[in-house]
C-alpha cells in the first residue's frame, strides 16, 4: 500500500475534515505539533507517540472520544487511546507513523500547554447503515458508548440486508411462480430491525435478549406527543396520555409502554386495504373516523389533529381488544405487545417488567407481525 | 419471488413482479451482473462496515487496495445498490465496470461499422452513474490507450461531481509503461484510502 508522506509541520492542512470540526481539530493538532517540534527526539518510540497523539486528537474531536492528554508531561507519560482501536475507528483519517515525515530538528524542552477534553459518556458515530450500531470499548481509557440509533428500532428492513443464500427458509412454487425466502443474517440479531420472518426465538440465550435493548430512551411517538398539550395528562418520558373513556390514565400509560408506535396499520374491507385510522369501530359498526369524531365524548379534550386522532383510534381499539372485547372488523396482521423496546432494561424494570421476558416478547411480537403480513408467507402458507 | 433481498422483511400486501422495490433493485443487480445466490449477501457485518466506510468517505475518487479485488468490488456494488436503489427510476446509478472487459469491447468495436448498443450503454452508465466501481485493473497491460481511457473516465467523473471507487491490487503490481501510466499510478496512489 502506498501513501504520500506528510510533513509534520504541514499536518493540519493535509486532510479534508468536516467543516464544523476543522477549527477545533486544527488547534489541537497545532498544539501537539508544537510539542513535537519543541521536544523532538529522533527515536522510534517518540515518533510513534506523537503519531498516537495526533490520531487521538482526531478521534476526540470527530468521534467524541475522551482522553486527557497533558502536554506538560514527558512524551512517554502522556495518555493516548489504543493504536489498533484508533486505526479501526478513524479509517481513512488514521495516520500511521510511517506516513509522517519529520521535518524538524532537536529543540529545547518545556511546553506546558494542556489539552484536556471533557469526559463524555455518549457519542454518536454510527455510519449510515442498515441499522447496526457499534459499541467500542477502550482497553486503556474511559469506555465510550455509541447511542443506539433510532433506525435500529424500525420495522423496515436494514438498509443492507444480509442473508444466507445456501439456506432457504421457504422455497415453494405456487401457481407457476417460485417464491423463496432465505435465512437472514445474523442468525441471532443484535438489533431489533434485523429480526425477520426467519428469526428463531429458540436459538436465543438470555444475554441475546438483553442485547436487543437500546442503551438509552428513544422517542417512538410523533414529536407532538412529547409536548404538553393543554390540560391533558402528561408523562415526562412517555408524553401525552390520551383520555380514553372507560380506561384509566394508568391503563393508557401501560398501553403506551406496550405499544410505543404504530407502523402501517391497515384493515382489509372488500379486498381493499384501508388505513386503520381512517375508520373507527363502535358497537360492531364501522364509521369513518372524521365523520363521527365530534360525537365521541373524548374528542372534547383531544386536539383535532391527525397525530392525536390516529393515536386515539388505535389505542382505544387495542385497549378494547386487550380487555376482551371482540371486534367485528379486525386489523390486518397481528399486533402484539412489546413489538418495539424503546428504552433500557433498567427503566422497564422500574415500570415493573421483567427485561428478559420482554426480550422474548419482542422477538415473538416482531416475528408474528412480519409473518402475518409477509405476502410470500401469506400466499404460500396462508396466515389467519 | 426468488430474487428479492427484502423478502424476509416485507409487509407489502402483494408480492409480484410489479413491486417497485423488486423492480428497482433487480434492475440494478441485473445491470451489474450481481447474483444473489453468491457469497455477497452472506458477507460478515465487519466486511460490510468496511465497505460502508469506503462508500461514505468524502473523496470523489477513492482507491482501495485489496488482495481479492473481485470479492471486494462485488460487495461494494451490492452495498452501493442497497444504499442507492430507492428512486432510481430505472437509471443505472450504481455501476460496476470491469475495466479489462470494457477495454476488450472498445477495441473490438474498432473493427465494426457501428458501435454495438451494449457498448454505448456501458459508456452512458460509466459516465453518469452516481457511484462507479472499477475493478479488474490487474488484467490490464497499461499502455497509452489503456491509461488515457482510465484517466479520461476519472477526470470526467470528478468534474461532474460523481463518485468513483477503484478496487485495485497493490499499485506496485500493476503492469504498464509510459508517461500516462505513471500519471494514472500517481493519481491512484494519492487517492488510496485505508479502512
Amino acid at each position: 500500500m502506498s501513501y504520500s508522506k506528510i510533513e509534520i509541520s504541514q499536518f493540519m492542512d493535509k486532510f479534508d475534515y468536516p467543516i464544523k470540526f476543522k477549527a477545533k481539530l486544527s488547534t489541537m493538532h497545532s498544539d501537539i505539533i508544537d510539542y513535537a517540534i519543541t521536544h523532538y527526539v529522533n527515536s522510534k518510540p517518540y515518533k510513534q507517540k506523537i503519531a498516537l497523539m495526533l490520531n487521538t486528537a482526531t478521534a476526540v474531536v470527530l468521534l467524541n472520544e475522551s482522553c486527557d492528554m497533558d502536554l506538560s508531561l514527558p512524551y512517554d507519560e502522556i495518555q493516548t487511546l489504543n493504536d489498533d482501536d484508533l486505526d479501526t475507528m478513524l479509517g481513512d483519517k488514521y495516520v500511521p507513523v510511517s506516513r509522517i515525515e519529520w521535518d524538524v530538528s532537536n529543540a529545547t524542552p518545556a511546553s506546558t500547554s494542556v489539552i484536556s477534553i471533557p469526559k463524555l459518556v455518549k457519542s454518536s458515530t454510527t455510519p449510515k447503515s442498515g441499522g447496526s450500531s457499534e459499541k467500542i470499548n477502550q482497553a486503556n481509557s474511559v469506555p465510550t458508548v455509541v447511542e443506539t440509533s433510532k433506525e435500529d428500532l424500525y420495522l423496515r428492513p436494514p438498509i443492507i440486508p444480509r442473508f444466507d443464500p445456501t439456506k432457504p427458509w421457504l422455497d415453494m412454487v405456487k401457481d407457476g411462480e417460485r417464491y423463496t425466502i432465505y435465512t437472514t443474517l445474523p442468525i441471532i440479531p443484535a438489533v431489533q430491525n434485523e429480526i425477520s420472518v426467519t428469526t428463531d426465538i429458540n436459538k436465543f440465550t438470555e444475554s441475546d435478549f438483553m442485547n436487543l435493548y437500546p442503551n438509552g430512551f428513544i422517542r417512538t411517538r410523533k414529536a407532538i406527543m412529547y409536548e404538553p398539550c393543554g390540560d391533558l395528562p402528561f408523562d415526562p418520558d412517555l408524553g401525552v396520555i390520551l383520555p380514553i373513556s372507560g380506561y384509566t390514565e394508568d391503563q393508557v400509560r401501560k398501553n403506551i409502554i406496550e405499544y410505543p408506535h404504530f407502523y402501517k396499520l391497515i384493515r382489509f374491507m372488500n379486498d381493499k386495504a384501508n388505513s386503520f385510522y381512517g375508520q373507527t369501530e363502535i358497537d360492531g359498526e364501522l364509521f369513518d373516523t372524521m365523520s363521527v369524531w365530534d360525537e365521541l365524548p373524548d374528542s372534547k379534550f383531544i386536539p383535532r389533529s391527525s397525530e392525536f386522532i390516529k393515536e386515539y383510534v388505535v389505542r382505544r381499539w387495542l385497549l378494547e381488544r386487550d380487555s376482551g372485547i371482540e371486534h367485528k372488523y379486525p386489523m390486518y396482521g397481528t399486533l402484539e405487545k412489546f413489538l418495539t423496546l424503546f428504552t433500557t432494561p433498567e427503566q422497564y424494570a422500574s415500570w415493573g417488567y421483567d427485561p428478559v421476558e420482554l426480550g422474548k416478547s419482542l422477538i415473538s411480537a416482531r416475528v408474528s407481525f412480519l409473518r402475518s403480513r409477509n405476502p410470500i408467507i401469506r400466499r404460500c402458507i396462508g396466515h389467519g | 419471488m426468488d430474487n428479492c433481498i427484502f423478502a424476509p422483511f416485507c409487509t407489502l400486501p402483494i408480492c409480484d413482479k410489479a413491486c417497485p422495490s423488486l423492480v428497482e433493485t433487480s434492475y440494478l443487480f441485473e445491470r451489474n451482473g450481481c447474483s444473489l445466490k453468491g457469497n455477497v449477501p452472506g458477507s460478515s457485518a465487519k466486511d460490510i462496515l468496511k465497505v460502508q466506510r469506503i462508500l461514505h468517505a468524502d473523496n470523489k475518487l477513492k482507491v482501495t487496495i485489496a488482495d481479492d479485488t473481485s470479492t471486494l468490488a462485488n460487495l461494494l456494488t451490492y452495498c452501493g445498490i442497497c444504499e442507492n436503489w430507492q428512486g432510481n427510476r430505472l437509471h443505472c446509478n450504481v455501476y460496476h465496470l470491469k475495466y479489462s472487459a470494457y477495454l476488450d469491447s472498445v477495441q473490438r468495436s474498432w473493427g465494426l461499422k457501428d458501435m454495438p448498443e451494449s457498448l454505448e450503454y456501458t459508456q452512458i452508465w460509466l459516465n453518469t452513474a452516481k457511484i462507479l466501481i472499477i475493478s479488474n485493473l490487474d488484467f490490464v497491460k497499461f499502455q497509452d490507450f489503456q491509461s488515457q481511457t482510465l484517466l479520461n473516465i476519472i477526470h470526467d467523473r470528478i468534474s461532474n461531481g460523481l463518485t468513483t471507487i477503484v478496487v485495485s491490487p497493490k499499485l506496485s503490481t500493476l503492469v504498464g509503461s509510459g508517461v500516462f501510466f505513471n500519471r494514472i499510478k500517481t493519481m491512484l496512489e494519492e487517492a488510496v484510502i485505508s479502512v
